[in-house]
C-alpha cells in the first residue's frame, strides 16, 4: 500500500539517519583528538625511519669512512649524489674532495645506504628540511659529517655483510659524539692535518667501562648482529638487540632537525 | 530614566527607539555569528577527532575575530562583465533578510523588538529576500556554476518555505494567535509537558527538516554543494563581500533557530532567579518539615526578588539563548553526519513527503481539539476519558 | 523567441572533488548531462621512458610512484614480472611471499579506505573522509615500523624483500586499539571491531547515502567486460573475476577468502564490494600473520649483485587496489630493462565516464567518478 510503503520508508530513513548522528555524537564526546601538537610536540620517530642520508665517522680515528668508490652516485636513480675526487700522490689513495646531496631531489630510496660496502652512508632520522633557498638544500660533506655523527660507531670499516634479516643500519645506540671527535685526518674540515704516523686512540668517552682503549670486543659485539645473515636462533638475540632502539629515539626530540646543517 | 523617555514626543520616541533597536538587533546578530562560527568549528573538529582552531586566543575561541579581521583586509576580486548592481547588492540583501528575522523574536515578558500581530508570516514574507539574494549572486556573477548553484538554491528555498509555515500551523492553532509573544505565554501556562514540541511532534520534525533546507545547510547545502560547484552562489565573492554571505547564513540559522525555541521548546519561559532561589529555599526547609534560617533566608529573597522585571528579562535571555543553541548544535551535528541530497530528491521530499505530513498533522490537531470540545458534556469512559486528555494536551 | 542551449561546464583539473588533476568536459542541458569527457596527461612523469634508463632495481621505486595510495601492489607487479623473467634461477623464499601477501592485503585496506573516504566527502558526508585518515595514519604507523617509509617504500626487491619485519610488530592476537599502530594484529582487531561496523553504520547504512548511489551509473556486465573493467567495479556489476582466484599468483592460492560480488552493477554496488573487500584482506592478514609467527626464515633469495634478467619479455597481472594492474617488461639481456609498459586500471576505466554519466545528474557525475576510484597517478604514469 502507498501509506505504509511511505511511513515503511520514512522509519528506514529516519532509523538509519538516528544511527548515524549517534556515532558522530559518541566520536564527539568519548573518543579523544587524535591531533599531534606539532611543533610542540613531534611524534616519535621509529627505529627503521628513513631520513636523509647522511655520512658517519669511525669514532676510533675520527675519520669518515668514505673511501670515494663511487658505488652510491651510481646506485642512486635520480642522480642526486655529486662525489669529486683526487688521488694523493704520496699514499695512493683516494682523496675525496666534494661529497654533496641534493635533498631537493632525493626520494630518501636508501639505495645509496644499500650500496655502500663500507658502511659510511645512513639514513637518520632528520625529516625537518626547510630552508628559504633551494641552493641550501645541497648538503655538503662537513653537513652530511655533522648529522651523521649521532649514528656513528666506534669500530673498523670493513666490509657490512649484506642480505642480513635486519637493515644494518639500525642503531644499537645512539651516540653523544660532537663535531670536535671528527677528527679530520686530510684536514677537510678546515682544522689543520693530523701528522703522519698519528696512532689513532679511541677517546675515553667512548671506552666501555672495563674495557681496553681499542674496545675491540665491544666493537664486535656491535658488528655480530650484521654478520649473522640467516641464523634462526640468533634472531632471539638480535631481537634483544633491536628492542633498544625502541626506546632510544624518543628520547632525543630534538635530533630531527635537520637546520644545523648549512644555512636556513 | 523612565520619566526621561515618557517625556520625548511620540514621533522622537518611535525614531530614537527604533534606531536603539536595530543596533541592538544588529550587535546581537553579530555576536551570535561569532558564537556559531566558533561552534561549527569546535563541533565539527570534535566530531572528526580534531581540535579545531587551537591557537588564535585561548585555545582558539577567539578565532572568528581573526578571521573577520583578515576578511576586512582581503582584496575584491571582482570578474568582469558582472552585473554591476545585482553582483553587488545581493549580499546585502541576505544579510539584511537574516537580521529581521531576529526582530519579532520575544526576548523575555514583553522584551521584544517588534511584536508584529502576524508574527509568523512576516518569517515567511522576509524569507522571499533570501530567494531573491541568492538568485541576484547566482546571475550577477557572470559564471555557469554560480548560475547553476542559485536556480537550485531558488527552487530549494521556494519549496520549502511552505512546507515550513505548515508544519507551523499546528503551533497556530494549539496557540490561537499568531503573535509569537502569545505562543510563548501560551507554552508558559502549560508548563514543560505543555511546551508545543511533544503534541507536536510530527510539526517539530517536518519543521526541521524544513527549516535546514531554508537555510541551505547540510544535508540539504546543494546551492553551496563544495565538491561539485566549487561555491555555487557565491563563488566570485572575496573579502567582506563573501563574509556578508556567511554572516548571513550564521545569523540566519540563529535567528530559526530562536524561533524553533520560542515555538515549540517555550521561548524565553523557564525558571526565574527568584523562583530557582525559591526552590532552593523550600528544598533546604525540607517544605516546611523542618524550618532553618538559611532556607528561610534563601526563599524570603527568591519571593522577593521574583518580581523585578530586570532580573526575569536576564533569566529569559538565559533560557532563550540555551534553547536557541540547542537547536544550533543540533543542526551542526546533523551537518557533520550526513551526505547531501540530490536537488530532485531533495524536490521530492519537499513536494512529495513533508507537505502531505504537515497537511496530516494540521489535521490531526483540529481534530483532535474538535473532539475534545465535542466529548465535554459525554459521560465519562475510557474512549472520552482519552480524548479529553488528548483534546486537554492538544 | 527563447531559445535553449547546452551548457559546456569544465570541471577541474583544480577541483576539490576530483581524485587528482583531472578535466572532466561536461555539457549540461540544464541539469541533466548529455555528455562527458575526461581529458587527462596533468600528472604525466615519464615513467616508462624513465625506466628504460634505469637498472632493474632502479625502477622500484619508480613503479612506487604511478598508483601512489596502494604503493606496495604496484612494487609487487612489478618484481614478480622481472621474477618471471629469471624464471627458475630465482626462487623467492617463502617468508617473503608470505610477507609480501601480507602488505598487499594491507595497502588494499589502505586504499579502500581512502576510496570510500573520499567517495564519502564527494556526496557531502565529511566526516567519514577524516575517520578514514585516521585509520590510515595507523597504517602509516605500521608501515613505518616496517619499510621506513610512510607512503611510499622500496621495500620490495627482486628476489624477495628489503628487510624482515622487525621484532613485535607482529603482536598477538589479543592486541587492541591501543597498539593499533604498533601491531599488526592491534590494528586488524581494531580494523574488525571498530572500523567495519562504523562505516557500515555511518555511511552504507545511511539511507541518503543509498538514494544518491543507488541505480546510479549502473554497468551491466556486458559492458562492463566489453570496457575491460577490473577489480571492484567489475565485481560490483555481477562478474565473479578476481585475480586472486581465478589467476592465482605468489601465494594466494594457499589463503582462504571469499570474492565479494554486487549485483546491479551500481555505484552502490562497487561501494559495497571495496567495504566487504576489506573485510577478506583483513581475513587474509591474520591467516598470513599466523604463519608468519611460526615460521621465521630468510627474506631475500641470492642474487647476483648486477642484476642481468636473460632475453626475454612478459607480462605480469595482479589483482591491484582499483582493478588489474600489470606490467609488460621486455629484457634484452643487459642491466637496463629494453621496455616496461604499465597496465594501469584507472585509466581504463575513465573511459567509463562517457558511457555512464549521460542521463544523469550532475551531482551523479561526482558519485560515478568517485565509485570508479580512479588515481591520476596511475592514469597518466
Amino acid at each position: 500500500m502507498g501509506v505504509t510503503n511511505f511511513v515503511g520508508e520514512a522509519w528506514r530513513t529516519g532509523k538509519s539517519i538516528v544511527t548515524g548522528m549517534k556515532i558522530t555524537f559518541q566520536e564527539m564526546m568519548f573518543r579523544p583528538a587524535i591531533t599531534v601538537f606539532y611543533p610542540d610536540v613531534r611524534d616519535e620517530v621509529p627505529p627503521w625511519f628513513r631520513g636523509i642520508p647522511v655520512l658517519k665517522t669511525d669514532l676510533r680515528t675520527g675519520e669518515y669512512k668514505c673511501t670515494s668508490c663511487l658505488q652510491c652516485a651510481q646506485a642512486c636513480p635520480v642522480n642526486v649524489i655529486t662525489i669529486e675526487w683526487h688521488q694523493d700522490p704520496e699514499t695512493k689513495k683516494k682523496v675525496n674532495d666534494r661529497f654533496a646531496i641534493d635533498m631537493s631531489r632525493c626520494m630518501l630510496c636508501n639505495f645509496c645506504v644499500e650500496a655502500c660496502p663500507f658502511d659510511s652512508l645512513v639514513m637518520g632520522y632528520d625529516y625537518e628540511l626547510s630552508k628559504v633557498d633551494p641552493e641550501n638544500l645541497v648538503f655538503e660533506f662537513e653537513d652530511l659529517l655533522r648529522l651523521g655523527l649521532k649514528y656513528s660507531k666506534a669500530e673498523d670499516p670493513g666490509p657490512k655483510a649484506s642480505r642480513s634479516t635486519t637493515p644494518p643500519w639500525v642503531f644499537h645506540e645512539l651516540t653523544n659524539a660532537t663535531e670536535d671527535d671528527i677528527q679530520d685526518v686530510h684536514g677537510y674540515l678546515g682544522r689543520p692535518p693530523l701528522p703522519k704516523g698519528y696512532q689513532p686512540e679511541l677517546k675515553p668517552q667512548f671506552r666501555k667501562q672495563e674495557e681496553a682503549p681499542e674496545a675491540k670486543p665491544a666493537a664486535e659485539a656491535a658488528t655480530k648482529p650484521e654478520a649473522k645473515a640467516e641464523a634462526k636462533p640468533a634472531a632471539e638475540s638480535e631481537a634483544k638487540a633491536e628492542a633498544k632502539p625502541e626506546s632510544k629515539p624518543a628520547a632525543e626530540p630534538g635530533s630531527t632537525d635537520g637546520e644545523g646543517a648549512g644555512q636556513p | 530614566m523612565v520619566a526621561w523617555w515618557n517625556s520625548l514626543p511620540p514621533t522622537v520616541q518611535v525614531w530614537l527607539g527604533g534606531i536603539l533597536k536595530a543596533s541592538f538587533i544588529l550587535v546581537w546578530g553579530l555576536l551570535n555569528f561569532a558564537i556559531c562560527l566558533m561552534l561549527e568549528r569546535k563541533l565539527s573538529a570534535w566530531i572528526q577527532n580534531r581540535v579545531g582552531p587551537w591557537r588564535v586566543g585561548l585555545w582558539g575561541w577567539i578565532q572568528p575575530i581573526a578571521d573577520l579581521i583578515k576578511l576586512w583586509v582581503k582584496e575584491y576580486i571582482q570578474p568582469n562583465n558582472v552585473d554591476r548592481w545585482l553582483y553587488l547588492i545581493a549580499p546585502f540583501i541576505g544579510f539584511i533578510s537574516a537580521n529581521l528575522v531576529w526582530l519579532i523574536v520575544p526576548f523575555g515578558d514583553k522584551l521584544i523588538a517588534t511584536d508584529l500581530e502576524i508574527g509568523i508570516i512576516f518569517i515567511a514574507a522576509v524569507t522571499g529576500y533570501d530567494v531573491i539574494a541568492t538568485f541576484m549572486a547566482g546571475w550577477g556573477s557572470n559564471n555557469k556554476y554560480s548560475l547553476l548553484g542559485a536556480m537550485r538554491g531558488a527552487a530549494q528555498m521556494i519549496s520549502y518555505e511552505i512546507t515550513m509555515v505548515m508544519s507551523v500551523i499546528g503551533v497556530v492553532m494549539m496557540a490561537g494567535s499568531l503573535k509569537l509573544s502569545d505562543i510563548v505565554l501560551a507554552q508558559q501556562e502549560r508548563g514543560f509537558l505543555g511546551w508545543f514540541l511533544f503534541p507536536q511532534v510530527i510539526g517539530f520534525i517536518v519543521y526541521l527538516i524544513a527549516s535546514l533546507a531554508e537555510l541551505n545547510r547540510a544535508p540539504f547545502d546543494l546551492a553551496e554543494a563544495e565538491q561539485e560547484l566549487v561555491a555555487g552562489h557565491h563563488t566570485e565573492y572575496s573579502g567582506m563581500r563573501w563574509a556578508m554571505f556567511m554572516l548571513a547564513e550564521y545569523i540566519h540559522l540563529a535567528a530559526w533557530s530562536a524561533i524553533a525555541a520560542t515555538l515549540f521548546l517555550g521561548g524565553w519561559s523557564g525558571p526565574t532567579l527568584g523562583q530557582v532561589a525559591a526552590g532552593l529555599g523550600n528544598v533546604l526547609n525540607g517544605f516546611g518539615a523542618f524550618v532553618n534560617p538559611v532556607g528561610s533566608a534563601v526563599l524570603n529573597w527568591g519571593l522577593a526578588v521574583s518580581g523585578s522585571t530586570v532580573l526575569n528579562w536576564i533569566a529569559g535571555v538565559f533560557w532563550l539563548v540555551l534553547k536557541t543553541y540547542f537547536f544550533v548544535f543540533l543542526a551542526m551535528w546533523i551537518r557533520w553526519t550526513l551526505p547531501r541530497v540530490r536537488i530532485d530528491q531533495l524536490m521530492d521530499l519537499g513536494w512529495k513527503f513533508l507537505l502531505p505530513v504537515s497537511l496530516f498533522n494540521i489535521f490531526l490537531t483540529g481534530t483532535l481539539r474538535y473532539v475534545a470540545v465535542a466529548f465535554d458534556g459525554l459521560p465519562i469512559s475510557i474512549g472520552s476519558f482519552t480524548m479529553r486528555l488528548l483534546g486537554w494536551w492538544l | 523567441m527563447e531559445r535553449t542551449q547546452e551548457l559546456l561546464v569544465n570541471m577541474g583539473p583544480q577541483h576539490p572533488s576530483t581524485h587528482g588533476v583531472l578535466r572532466l568536459m561536461v555539457k549540461l542541458d540544464g541539469e541533466q548531462v548529455t555528455a562527458c569527457e575526461p581529458d587527462i596527461g596533468y600528472l604525466h612523469r615519464c615513467f616508462e621512458k624513465l625506466a628504460e634508463q634505469k637498472t632493474y632495481p632502479q625502477v622500484i621505486p619508480y613503479t612506487d610512484r604511478t598508483d601512489y595510495l596502494a604503493a606496495l601492489l604496484n612494487e609487487m607487479c612489478y618484481v614478480e614480472a622481472v621474477e618471471k623473467l629469471f624464471g627458475d634461477a630465482i626462487v623467492v623464499p617463502e617468508r617473503a611471499q608470505y610477507i609480501r601477501v601480507m602488505m598487499a592485503e594491507l595497502q588494499r585496506i589502505t586504499s579502500h579506505l581512502l576510496a570510500l573516504g573520499s567517495m564519502a566527502m564527494d556526496l557531502g558526508a565529511v566526516t567519514p573522509f577524516l575517520y578514514c585518515w585516521r585509520d590510515r595514519e595507523k597504517l602509516y604507523s605500521l608501515f613505518e615500523r616496517i619499510t621506513g617509509g610512510r607512503m611510499l617504500y622500496n621495500y620490495l626487491r627482486i628476489g624477495g624483500l628489503r628487510n624482515d619485519l622487525p621484532e613485535g610488530i607482529i603482536g598477538t592476537p589479543q592486541d587492541g586499539e591501543d597498539k593499533a599502530h604498533k601491531t599488526i594484529w592491534g590494528f586488524i582487531n581494531y580494523f574488525d571491531s571498530y572500523v567495519y561496523p562504523q562505516w557500515k553504520a555511518l555511511v552504507t547504512g545511511n539511507r541518503i547515502f543509498q538514494y544518491r548511489t543507488q541505480n546510479i551509473g549502473v554497468l551491466t556486465p556486458e559492458q562492463a567486460i566489453a570496457y575491460s573493467a577490473s577489480g571492484a567495479v567489475l565485481r560490483g556489476s555481477g562478474v565473479k573475476w578476481d585475480l586472486r582466484k581465478n589467476l592465482p599468483y605468489s601465494i594466494y592460492d594457499r589463503l582462504e577468502f571469499e570474492i565479494p560480488v554486487g549485483k546491479n552493477g551500481d555505484c552502490f554496488d562497487r561501494w559495497w564490494v571495496r567495504q566487504e573487500e576489506m573485510l577478506q584482506s583483513s581475513h587474509i592478514v591474520k591467516q598470513c600473520l599466523a604463519w608468519l609467527a611460526e615460521n621465521p626464515g630468510p627474506v631475500m633469495a641470492k642474487m647476483p649483485r648486477v642484476l642481468k634478467p636473460p632475453k626475454g619479455e612478459v607480462y605480469h597481472r595482479i589483482e591491484g587496489a582499483r582493478g588489474e594492474v600489470a606490467c609488460y617488461v621486455v629484457s634484452d639481456g643487459g642491466t637496463n630493462p629494453y621496455k616496461v609498459k604499465w597496465r594501469s586500471p584507472a585509466f581504463t576505466h575513465l573511459q567509463l565516464m562517457p558511457l555512464l554519466c549521460p542521463g544523469h545528474k550532475v551531482a551523479d557525475i561526482i558519485a560515478i567518478l568517485g565509485s570508479i576510484d580512479v588515481v591520476l597517478g596511475e592514469v597518466d604514469r
